[in-house]
């Protein structure tokens, strides 16, 4: 007798979300299986790995990943134009971080531009994230909607403080937002409710449920995404069917692990190979989890992600249909 | 040379109360008041974070801690932080007079006056209110009249002799005992009496309590005593009869060192703070007991037997028995069932003949208030699947039937009591007790207990309230005020937005009476502490709330719940009205039943021992929910299908 693989058909689907004007769109979730599981449904899209630039050059990097954009650095535009171009990106995730308040504060308007520039000259859809200071951002990203009007750009984060401008700004404008809760399946619904009773289409939201790097509570960040993922494609419960992105470069290369050379931790072995590994084995963690986007920053650590996913997705693998 | 000789100490004087007391180098003054037993306002037990600690430095000099929760005006009229306050030579310190207004102490409700739900005419026939005509009037406390013989020349027998020969001959009393202040004045009383006296034994431990000359029979009076977290009450009984002869209620003095359970137990654990506590407990209680007799006309002396029901913490604490490990793992009480004493021992000084017991507690967080509770609704008698709830500060939970019974317990917070909420109180004269919001002019229409003016919101009105706010959309499901509505009601103060329920001019403080942002966020953790509870220990059981065929609901909260703005708002389970019975404050009337029958008592300690607790701790699921109800009505809105009905019909569902 041969063995057939037990297969869980008829899933709910999956929103699917489009980041990016025609030619340089992509699509995001649309599945009506767990990642990866294409014998169980249908795999729709592949996920997409962004690869984060920064509007000012960011402080306290480790320079075995610095040095791959020490040419760059100095301008957002010329470093996403060389993730595609050298790194061949899939898309371009930009942090506002100059924005911020406790640091240089820079006026909104002139912020905004920048999105709207690199957004015009890059040939990748755009994620933009804020400085992260709740009043900020909710002027700061209007700006930004406003100055990218229709023109499906995603971006964010909308929390629990401030979402109501936020939201209302991507509504009004017809673009895309993101939703972040903390680590909390209940909480990341009773937002996206909260955002989507703002009138937000279902289809125009990317929930950023939080996440961690290997070793600093992983395991909470891989949960939430697959309960995430089963309550809305095997539970049919719509408010929380929206892709899901996480920010892994930022968790990975702020830890202690990612900021020791070799010679001040010998016993960690290789400090670039070591990093490469984290980013990498985080990521692809937290896809298996349940993740549609994914940020990251060391162009290595991507390529390995990407074949990883390919490989996952190849037709022909065992069992799949 | 012993280490402590080497270090530096300090004379701490209190005024007014002029205590003084020696501190250690490195300790604040709040830690020498605790030693000096000088009661100090703090909420957050002496960690810097509530600033009410203050007192006036008259003399000395100190260290101190910079704190925002001191104004710069107090500040430079010489107030510090007490507990951020390190002494550097002898002080003496003022105590300011306690700012907490004093709540004034106002009839109770009366348990007996359970009241139904306008749909639940039917479902009452299940349970018996508490009817004193059926109840057997048997108290454990006693007064007999009796006819002692005389002496007679040549017969040398005893005043004491002939007394006890009497209580066997008459009362069937054998080896009653006598203490040394009855003999005392028993050959006066023996004579006064012309032979003829009243004793008051207690008939089960056959200690003879007193000796009154004369037929004082009628005269036979107990207390029945609810010992809440937030809130204590007291019933005065003829115990000849069984009548209650008057109420009284008021607000547990201990809420000054802390709201909860937790804050209080660790409260306790410093200095003198156990022996704080049970002078508040005591000294609320005591006002009480005045009150009562002063309403009734009886002295207390007269009384002779009391029950107290409450948690099993606030026994701690009125017994004067440390709750320290109630709060450590693996939390144990020190006794579940706290042995008679005689009221002098608990420092009831108006009382000192009287024999005070109590309920006895099912676990750690479940108390005697539940058996008192249960003993009431008859739980343990019914053939259908009941849950019984007692929300309170600490809200009790127990499932089951004449089979089996299963409880647990989740902290609400003293919200429902009108704690923590800005225009709340006890449901007394005054309170506005029901609140209905025309959907279209988002006025409010009250109703207020004793038909006058208002004074503040209880707990029934704030379930109204909440649910109101809700289905008239002037909040979200989050509790948020909604920006766009802009009428006079709303005032959209942007650090705390209020909904004004009473103008100034129609209450009976002067003030608008309101409702904030803040407020409500405290009644959503606590119904949404409820919910979670509730769902949690069905689970744990394997049932259902759909298999949940009778709903019994308990606490102080007024006449009355509104079932349907509970559900509205999560509280309770989305499930028909008429299965939902409210039975008032059971505790107090458990202890009332225990007081005229004591067979009562016996059968409370039946039910306590079985009842199988559940910790809800450490438990992971109750605290998704918990996280999950905090959303009007709940975040899965499928779990409230009727809910999601009448939001849809006004329009204010817009998705799933």
């Amino acid at each position: 007798m041969t063995f057939e693989v037990p297969l869980k058909t008829g899933g709910s689907k999956i929103n699917e979300v489009v980041i990016g004007t025609e030619g340089v769109k992509v699509k995001v979730g649309g599945q009506n299986c767990l990642p990866f599981h294409s014998f169980d449904g249908e795999v729709i899209n592949k996920p997409i790995v962004a690869f984060e630039v920064y509007d000012v050059k960011p402080e306290g990097w480790a320079s075995w990943l610095m040095k791959y954009y020490e040419d760059v650095y100095h301008d957002p535009i010329l470093w996403a134009k060389k993730c595609i171009s050298e790194y061949n990106a899939d898309a371009i995730n930009l942090n506002l971080i100059s924005a911020d308040p406790g640091g240089l504060d820079a006026e909104p308007e002139k912020v905004a531009e920048i999105v709207k520039k690199m957004r015009e000259e890059i040939s990748v859809p755009l994620i933009v994230y804020g400085c992260g200071n709740l009043e900020k951002d909710s002027v700061l990203l209007r700006k930004v909607f406003e100055l990218n009007a229709e023109t499906n750009l995603l971006g964010g984060a909308a929390e629990e403080d401030n979402y109501k401008p936020i939201a209302a700004a991507a509504l009004g404008f017809k673009d895309n937002v993101i939703t972040l809760s903390p680590v909390d399946i209940n909480l990341a619904k009773q937002l996206n409710i909260m955002v989507t009773q703002l009138g937000v289409k279902p289809e125009c939201v990317v929930m950023d449920p939080v996440c961690s790097a290997i070793g600093y509570g992983i395991e909470y960040a891989y949960s939430i995404n697959e309960r995430l993922k089963i309550a809305a494609i095997y539970q049919g419960d719509k408010a929380v069917a929206n892709p899901i992105i996480n920010t892994v470069g930022r968790e990975v290369w702020k830890i202690k692990e990612n900021k020791l050379s070799k010679e001040e931790a010998s016993e960690w072995g290789d400090e670039e190979l070591r990093g490469i590994i984290w980013e990498a084995s985080t990521a692809m963690t937290l896809f298996i989890g349940g993740s549609d986007i994914v940020t990251m920053r060391h162009p290595k650590a991507v390529k390995i992600v990407r074949e990883l996913i390919d490989e996952l997705l190849a037709e022909g693998v065992e069992g799949v249909k | 040379m012993p280490k402590r000789i080497s270090k530096k100490k300090y004379k701490i004087t209190f005024l007014p109360e002029n205590k003084s007391i020696y501190v250690f180098k490195g300790e604040t003054i709040y830690d020498a008041s605790m030693n000096a037993g000088v009661f100090l306002d703090s909420e957050c037990g002496g960690v810097g974070t509530c600033g009410r600690c203050k007192v006036l430095l008259k003399s000395g000099q100190v260290e101190k801690i910079q704190s925002e929760l001191l104004s710069k005006e107090d500040e430079e009229r010489g107030y510090v932080l007490a507990c951020q306050t390190y002494p550097k030579s002898d002080l003496v310190v003022d105590v300011p007079i306690m700012e907490i207004e004093e709540a004034s102490i106002e009839e109770g409700l009366l348990a007996k006056d359970i009241v139904k739900l306008e749909t639940t005419e039917k479902v009452l026939a299940g349970i018996k209110r508490l009817d004193i005509r059926d109840v057997k009037i048997f108290p454990r406390v006693v007064k007999k009249l009796i006819t002692v013989e005389q002496p007679v020349v040549g017969r040398g027998d005893s005043d004491k002799f002939r007394l006890e020969k009497a209580l066997k001959q008459q009362l069937g009393l054998k080896d009653c005992f006598i203490p040394l202040k009855i003999l005392k004045k028993l050959p006066n009383v023996l004579r006064q009496g012309k032979w003829m006296v009243t004793v008051t034994v207690d008939e089960i431990s056959k200690n003879l309590i007193d000796i009154e000359p004369g037929n004082t029979t009628d005269e036979s009076y107990g207390l029945a005593i609810d010992v809440g977290t937030t809130t204590v009450v007291v019933y005065l009984v003829n115990l000849n009869n069984g009548r209650i002869l008057a109420t009284a209620s008021e607000y547990n003095k201990q809420i000054r060192a802390g709201e909860d359970i937790i804050s209080r137990i660790v409260y306790s654990l410093k200095g003198a703070g156990l022996e704080v506590l049970q002078g508040l407990i005591v000294e609320t209680i005591n006002e009480l007991i005045i009150e009562v007799c002063k309403r009734a006309g009886v002295i207390p002396e007269k009384i002779h037997s009391i029950v107290c029901a409450g948690n099993t913490t606030m026994m701690h604490f009125l017994h004067g028995v440390s709750p320290k490990y109630l709060r450590e793992e693996p939390y144990v009480p020190a006794a579940n069932i706290f042995p008679p004493v005689n009221s002098i021992e608990l420092f009831l000084e108006h009382t000192p003949k009287a024999i005070v017991i109590s309920a006895p507690s099912v676990a750690s967080y479940v108390g005697g208030d539940i058996s008192a509770g249960l003993l009431i609704s008859k739980l343990s008698e019914q053939e259908k699947l009941t849950l019984f709830l007692d929300l309170g500060t600490n809200g009790e939970l127990v499932i089951g039937n004449n089979q089996w019974m299963m409880s647990t317990s989740c902290s609400a917070g003293p919200a429902f009591e009108g704690g923590g909420v800005k225009d709340g109180m006890r449901a007394i004269k005054g309170a506005i007790e029901a609140i209905e919001i025309d959907p279209k002019k988002l006025k409010s229409t009250i109703r207020v207990i004793g038909g006058v003016k208002p004074r503040g919101i209880c707990g029934s009105a704030m379930i109204d309230l909440l649910g109101q706010l809700y289905i008239t959309g002037i909040i979200n499901r989050k509790g948020k005020f909604n920006p766009d509505i802009d009428l006079p009601y709303v005032v959209l103060d942007k650090a705390n937005p209020y909904y004004i329920i009473a103008k100034a001019e129609d209450t009976a403080t002067g003030k608008d009476i309101i409702i904030s942002e803040v407020d409500l966020d405290n009644l959503i953790r606590a119904k949404g502490a409820v919910y979670a509870g509730i769902t949690t220990l069905l689970e744990e059981v394997g049932l259902k709330k759909d298999d949940l065929e009778q709903i019994f609901i308990a606490g102080g909260f007024g006449h009355f719940i509104n079932v349907k703005n509970a559900i509205i708002i999560g509280m309770l389970p989305d499930l028909p009205e008429n299965i939902f019975t409210f039975l008032g404050n059971t505790s107090v009337a458990g202890a009332h039943l225990a007081l005229i029958n004591r067979n009562k008592w016996k059968e409370m300690e039946k039910i306590s021992k079985n009842i199988t607790y559940i910790e809800l701790f450490n438990n992971n699921k109750f605290y998704e929910r918990y996280i999950a109800s905090l959303f009007l009505p709940y975040t899965h809105i499928e779990e409230f299908p009727s809910v999601k009905k009448i939001l849809k019909e006004r329009g204010l569902c817009i998705q799933e």
